[in-house]
């Protein structure tokens, strides 16, 4: 049974949701598990709604398999601080080290493996952080990622759908994301950070030598889907353990 | 990018395996009963395009306090074993008991906010509850009065999308279609009771001195409401009711502009002093204003 506690970082403004797993009751095979620290962030923009339930279940389902994992909600998304009018690409990258710096505190010291996971634009956004702070991942898991540039495109895209479809829009799929982050997600390099493709993305290594794929279902969700959980966490949530149990601790 | 903030806002999980909720209140006395916004639809608690989370803090700003709930089985919280009404009254006094607990200022009544099935929550929830003072319904429950047809027709006769695209459409429903609204098969979210029955429970509300801010958007005008203050007018004399009409809003309030106005509204019924932003959009379209209090 693990443990679910509200998290909130006030210097960056995020906030999450914290998975404590039950402590292994000994130091057997799950101790690897018990070592690893999952950083999974909720995806900007449309997508926070509408992958929220099924990245909660993909959460439980790493924090049951032993994981310590923190599911990010970045500045200007769910309950995090600042509106997308004033948000920027720094913030974002602010608030997944104050991420990695609380699930730190969890390690009390013992060495550990660093996991990301992301879908979409967040995928892209954890691999930029991590080589912009020269942080050691142990692995990292992209679920259908997206790059700024993409992303962006997505927007504009959805904007233009609602739009056709009758909605009097002022903002940019619904929310007032600024300019300035526009700039700077369509500016950032990205090329060796999120390949654009649909499916479950999984690397070992900071080298990033060795790209191991497991596609998944695409990800063609929509508004109010009773099932969407049922019909997208078996297979991720399964991926995602298993994968995780085999990674090893970084030093 | 400053965080600082005139609220506090503390993550509630409301027991084992019970409902989870955002309780944003603000650093000064508070000025009326907290706000409790409930899911639309299936939108998590932070609400369509994050609408809640806004709304929460803007109120907040105001000495108004709220709480973001997420429905057993809804974003945040865990599925439990139970009908959809029964699960959704063991979550408000889940949520009572704990603001009593908490907040020293609760004085132990409510209000609800809800869009679409979140209004409809919100009447079965205020039915149960004394504790509840008032009601923000956006595109609620209103019946499909006898003047809907006849509007709708005006509406689409008059427009010149209609007879170049859609004209053949007008004939080409039933008059059961025109009245079916969101209760037809697919959209299973609405159950409304009967129309009587419905009826019955605003006047009922209304009696026991429930005040209600219904604003219905434009997005509702070929389904079941398109003006001519239908609600009002079918409960009769209804003190404690405010009915506004604005063809120029879409459901989910996309945009700054369309959450401006649901604030001025917002503003206004609670008896917030009116404070005037500056800088924001407006929207240019003609509106029906209908209000009776």
């Amino acid at each position: 049974m693990t443990q679910i506690s509200a998290w909130r970082c006030e210097h960056s403004g995020a906030t999450g949701y914290m998975h404590t797993p039950e402590p292994p009751a000994s130091a057997s095979s799950a101790a690897a598990v018990h070592d690893c620290r999952v950083l999974l962030c909720l995806p900007p923009g449309p997508e926070f709604s509408r992958l929220f339930v099924a990245l909660g279940g993909v959460a439980a389902a790493l924090s049951g398999a032993g994981c310590q994992v923190l599911r990010l909600e970045l500045p200007g998304c769910g309950n995090a601080a600042a509106d997308p009018a004033e948000v920027r690409l720094a913030h974002w990258f602010c608030a997944l080290a104050a991420g990695w710096s609380a699930l730190d505190d969890h390690a009390a010291g013992r060495a550990l493996c660093r996991v990301a996971v992301g879908a979409r634009l967040a995928a892209a956004l954890l691999v930029a952080e991590a080589r912009y702070s020269a942080r050691s991942l142990g692995g990292c898991a992209a679920i259908a990622p997206l790059d700024g540039a993409g992303w962006t495109a997505d927007l504009r895209a959805t904007n233009a759908a609602m739009v056709a479809a009758g909605a009097r829009v002022d903002g940019l799929a619904g929310e007032a994301w600024n300019s300035a982050l526009l700039a700077d997600l369509q500016a950032h390099d990205w090329s060796s950070c999120a390949p654009r493709d649909d499916g479950l993305l999984l690397w070992r290594g900071a080298a990033n030598s060795d790209w191991q794929v497991a596609p998944i279902e695409p990800l063609a969700v929509s508004w109010c889907l009773p099932d969407l959980p049922a019909a997208f966490l078996p297979t991720v949530a399964r991926s995602l353990s298993a994968w995780a149990a085999g990674l090893a601790p970084a030093r | 990018m400053s965080v600082a903030a005139s609220y506090r806002e503390e993550a509630l999980y409301l027991g084992a395996g019970g409902p989870f909720a955002v309780y944003c209140r603000p650093d000064t006395p508070q000025v009326a009963p907290p706000l409790v916004m409930l899911n639309a639809g299936l939108v998590p608690h932070a609400g369509p395009y994050r609408l809640h989370v806004t709304l929460a803090r803007r109120l907040a700003a105001r000495g108004v306090a709220s709480v973001r709930l997420d429905q057993a089985g809804k974003g945040e919280s865990p599925r439990r074993p139970g009908s959809r009404e029964a699960l959704l009254k063991d979550d408000f006094a889940r949520l009572q008991d704990r603001l009593a607990a908490l907040d020293p200022q609760f004085s132990g009544q409510l209000q609800l906010f809800g869009l679409c099935s979140g209004a409809d929550d919100a009447l079965l929830v205020a039915e149960a509850f004394d504790s509840v003072t008032g009601l923000v319904l956006l595109d609620g429950y209103a019946p499909a009065d006898i003047g809907f047809r006849a509007r709708y027709i005006a509406a689409r006769l008059a427009s010149l999308d209609w007879w170049l695209t859609r004209g053949r459409r007008l004939f080409g429903r039933s008059s059961a279609e025109y009245t079916a609204g969101v209760e037809g098969p697919g959209l299973t979210l609405r159950d409304w009771r009967s129309a009587t029955e419905m009826t019955a429970l605003y006047r009922a509300l209304l009696d026991r001195g429930v005040r209600m801010l219904a604003l219905f958007s434009g997005d509702l005008a070929h389904d079941y409401y398109n003006g001519g203050r239908a609600l009002s007018r079918s409960l009769g004399a209804a003190a404690g009711l405010t009915e506004i009409y604005r063809p120029d809003l879409n459901h989910l309030l996309p945009g700054a502009a369309q959450r401006e106005v649901l604030w001025e509204q917002l503003e206004s019924w609670l008896g917030l002093p009116v404070r005037r932003s500056t800088g924001s959009a407006t929207i240019g379209i003609s509106v029906e204003r209908e209000a009776t209090t």
